[in-house]
Order: structure tokens, then sequence, then C-alpha cells
């Protein structure tokens, strides 16, 4: 199944199962229904895992200057690490509440800016989600086992079986 | 200014010819590349220029002397001997050659059983008079008092750029009506970031001095003694914008704390826009992309980024790019995808592949 966010599509062909997570047109399947939590765009079911995916497009040829403007703020001050952290928190505990949490859990964040930037974020963005490094020893399980910022270019070399393309440019 | 060098048969190098940017050069590259030989390579060159500000009628073999000991004294070459610097397994003679602005030149070769270099070209030479500088990797603020002079007597096991940098620190300062206005921000700037000034003493004495103390120079962080560099140079006239020849150096990261490098950065644009070359090596992604960054077309910066690597056959080349998007290959860039592929398959087996 494509799924697509903007200009932005990733091909999950090979998974279970593939959903807009965020869908909040009611006549849309899996509508999401509650605007007061933060979502991530796709939830994709593998035979070992599930995979929460969010899409961020600063470097889109349609980005206006207002936006980046805003992007490159929340990028600085942490903001934006905090942004993706609460998406997955708050999805996390939807698909809890739909009882649909059986597995691994990994949360790939897509976000175009370049590749030197992105361990980083990756990290700070795991800081933010609990146990935020922290060994908790009443803990069985842990809410995800890798969070991980790509761009395009690093997303396609580590996971070829789920190709993204940039629709503008075909 | 210098415009052009080219390097044959000489220490690491087969044949390397490069185009310096009048503002600002970044050479990148992985280790072995010889970003540094080719650093003092230029350096080296740019050395007669004090020879004939002092002695106008220098002669062939003063000038011949001179380049030797200085190319000996820079790359210190296995028994001192200048042979040893000969590109291994070439045949031909090693040589080098630097045009400066004005049509300035000054070739030179030498065999590996050479003693000394033969100038073979040295057209306008005598007019090159603007002398460079050479910031080593290491802070020298820790260690030089008494360094020079130590250096004179004993064979230590620094270079000469170690030496160069601390006359260079050690002069009087410029009149304060001939500070250039970019070189008196910069160390505003400077003294701002650290919460003081280093203070120069003479004899390689130097302390830090702030509103209401003064301390030893080696108290403070290592990174400030770096930038404290800069701003004694700026301080002496030593870099002087317009004046003064290339900026070399080497690594400016080392030991500088990240937070640093912005203000380093900005300073280094600013100096070159009003004609201050620079030419810099680095390993640093956040050095490399402040000056994506930062770099201003409408301010009138230019930023040209030289990538040293090594082709299919081990012989080194260079790619000269102005955009930092069209670094290839990009060491730099390359080491933070082996991060992310290392933590894919570490967090996530062969999920995707």
């Amino acid at each position: 199944m494509k799924l697509r966010e903007r200009d932005i599509e990733i091909d999950f062909t090979s998974a279970i199962d593939a959903l807009v997570f965020d869908q909040m047109k009611r006549n849309q399947p899996n509508y999401h229904g509650i605007g007061e939590m933060c979502r991530v765009d796709f939830v994709v079911e593998l035979d070992t895992a599930i995979i929460f995916v969010e899409v961020k497009d600063p470097s889109s040829p349609k980005a206006r200057t207002e936006g980046l403007t805003k992007f490159q703020q929340d990028l600085n001050d942490g903001t934006l690490s905090a942004k993706f952290a609460a998406k997955f928190v708050d999805s996390f505990f939807y698909r809890w509440a739909e009882d649909k949490l059986s597995k691994t859990v990994h949360y790939l964040i897509l976000v175009t800016l370049d590749s030197g930037v992105l361990p980083n974020l990756s990290d700070e963005v795991a800081k933010k989600i609990s146990p935020a490094g922290k060994s908790c020893t009443r803990w069985q399980r842990h809410p995800v086992q890798n969070c991980q910022a790509f761009n395009i270019e690093t997303w396609n070399q580590n996971f070829p079986k789920w190709p993204v393309t940039r629709l503008a440019s075909l | 200014m210098i415009e052009h060098l080219k390097l044959r048969n000489f220490t690491a190098f087969n044949d390397l010819s490069i185009d310096f940017s009048p503002r600002v050069n970044v050479i990148v590259g992985e280790n072995g590349t010889g970003k540094t030989q080719l650093l003092k390579a230029a350096y080296g060159l740019c050395a007669g220029a004090p020879l004939f500000k002092n002695k106008p009628d220098t002669s062939d073999e003063e000038l011949t002397t001179k380049l030797t000991d200085k190319l000996l004294r820079l790359f210190m070459p296995l028994d001192d001997r200048l042979g040893r610097m000969h590109h291994q397994g070439s045949s031909d003679q090693a040589y080098l050659h630097a045009r400066f602005a004005h049509d300035q030149k000054i070739a030179a070769t030498f065999f590996n059983n050479s003693k000394s270099l033969v100038i073979q070209d040295r057209s306008n030479y005598e007019n090159y008079q603007s002398e460079a500088v050479f910031m080593p990797t290491k802070e020298v603020l820790s260690f030089m008092k008494g360094f020079t002079s130590l250096y004179e007597r004993y064979g230590l096991s620094f270079d000469q750029t170690y030496q160069d940098i601390c006359l260079l620190l050690d002069l009087p300062e410029v009149r304060p009506e001939t500070l250039h206005e970019r070189s008196k921000w910069a160390m505003d700037e400077i003294a701002g970031v650290c919460g003081g000034r280093f203070v120069f003493y003479g004899g390689g004495k130097v302390t830090f001095k702030t509103e209401n103390a003064e301390y030893s120079a080696n108290a403070m962080a290592e990174g400030f003694r770096k930038v404290g560099m800069l701003s004694r140079l700026l301080e002496t006239g030593a870099i002087q914008p317009g004046v003064s020849g290339p900026l070399f150096w080497d690594e400016p990261e080392s030991n500088l704390n990240p937070k640093l490098m912005k203000l380093l950065v900005q300073i280094l644009l600013e100096l070159s826009r009003k004609d201050q070359q620079v030419i810099l090596t680095t390993h640093d992604y956040v050095l490399l992309k402040w000056f994506d960054m930062l770099m201003d077309k409408g301010k009138e910066h230019h930023v040209r980024y030289h990538v040293l690597y090594r082709d299919e056959n081990r012989k080194i080349k260079v790619d000269s790019v102005e955009d930092y998007r069209a670094i290839s290959p990009n060491a730099i860039a390359d080491t933070f995808n082996d991060l992310t592929k290392e933590q894919v398959n570490k967090m996530m087996g062969g999920l995707g592949q």
C-alpha cells in the first residue's frame, strides 16, 4: 500500500497493513476523530513489528517562507523534537486503546533535512519519550524500540523495501 | 593573496592543482589525504615575503636557502632531508608552484637526493610582501612563555608553524587608528563571549583579564585560548584585512566548543569580505555547516570548498565546489550516514531491507 503525505509517498506494499493514522475526514476509512490528540501520519503493521511514521518536508519546493521560518525556529528551540515526541506518545496511547499494540513499535521520522542533523534530532526526540533513556526496573516492555529520523536519501538507503518518492519531482 | 597552487611529486601529492577563492577556502577530506600538507606547502611558498620586505635586494641564493629551510622546518622530514619530501615512487623531480595576486609567482623543484630547492620561476615574487599567518591545530597560549627561545636552541618536536605563531602573537599591538574596523569588531565579539581579554606582556607571558580580576591564561578553557589567539593576531595587525597575506588555519575546530564555532565562522566571513583571504582545513560538520548557513552572497561572502580524496589508483585528487551540497565525496556527511545505518541495524535488524 502506498501512503502519501503531501508530495511525499512511501510504498509499504510489503506490509500487512498500512493506514493514514491522522485521518480527520469523517467519510474516510480509519477516521481518527480526536482533534485534541497529537497524531503521527502513518501506522504500518509488519509481521514482527509496528511502525509509526511521521513526515515533515521543509525541503519541499512548495514550502513557504513563513512556514520554513517557524520550522527553523522549532528545530532550534527544541519545539520540533517535543512535537515529534508528543505525536508518538498520543498515537501510542490511541493504538493501545484500540488494542492494536501487540508487537514491537518503531518510530521513524522522515524529515527532509541534512543528514548531519539527523542523529542529533533522533536522540532529542528519543529523550523526550519516556523513559527518556533512564532504566526503570518495573517496566517489562519498551514503548519504542527504535526512534530515528531520516531524510529521503538515508531512508531509501536503509529501507529499500519501503521506497520513498517525492511526487512533485516525477 | 594566493590564487593558485600546484604540487607535483611532492610529499603525498602526485599531481595536484588548486585554485583558491580570494575569500574563504574550506579544505575537507579524510585523514591521509594531505590537507595539512597542502596548507603547509602553500604557507611555505609565501615565506619569501618577509625576506623581501626586510631586504629588497635578496639574492636567489638567499631566497633558495630561506625557502628550503622553511619547508624543512614546516614538514620536518626524516633526517631533516629535503629529498624525503619527494613523492615516493616518482621518478620525476618534485615541483611546487604558487601564483599570487598581481601575477607574482614562485616555482621550485628538487630531486630525492637534493639538499636544496632550485628556483625555476620567481616572476614578480619580490613584490609579494604580504605576510601569511598559519594557525596550527593546537593553541599555544598555554605554553608560549619561553617557547621561542627554546625552539631556537633545541630540536623540539614542533614544526615551525608553532614558532611562527608565537612570534606573531608576541608582536606589539598596532596603533588604534591602524586597527581595521572589522578587526576591532571581531576582538570585541571574542571578548564578549570569553568574558574578558587575553593580555600579552611580551616574552610569551599571557594572562586573561576580566573586569575585576586577572588569571593565568592556563586557567582558561582551551577553546577561549584558541579564539584568543585570533583576537591577538588582529590586535597586532598580523591579520589585517586588505593588508596581510592569507590566513591558513589547520582544523580551527579542535578544542573549540561547538557554540564558539558560529562566532568564529561569522568573524572569518566578515574578515574575508574585507579582503582577508582565509584557507582552512576541517573535519567538523558543525563548522562546515555554519559556513553554509552564514554565507550570504548579498554580503559579498564567497566560500569555496576543496575536497581532497584518493581516486581508484590511490592518487590524491581535489574537487573544488562553490556549494556545500555539491561536496563529494563528503567524508563528514558519510559518517553521519554510517551512524544512521548502524542505529537501524542495531535496533531494527533487517526490517525494511
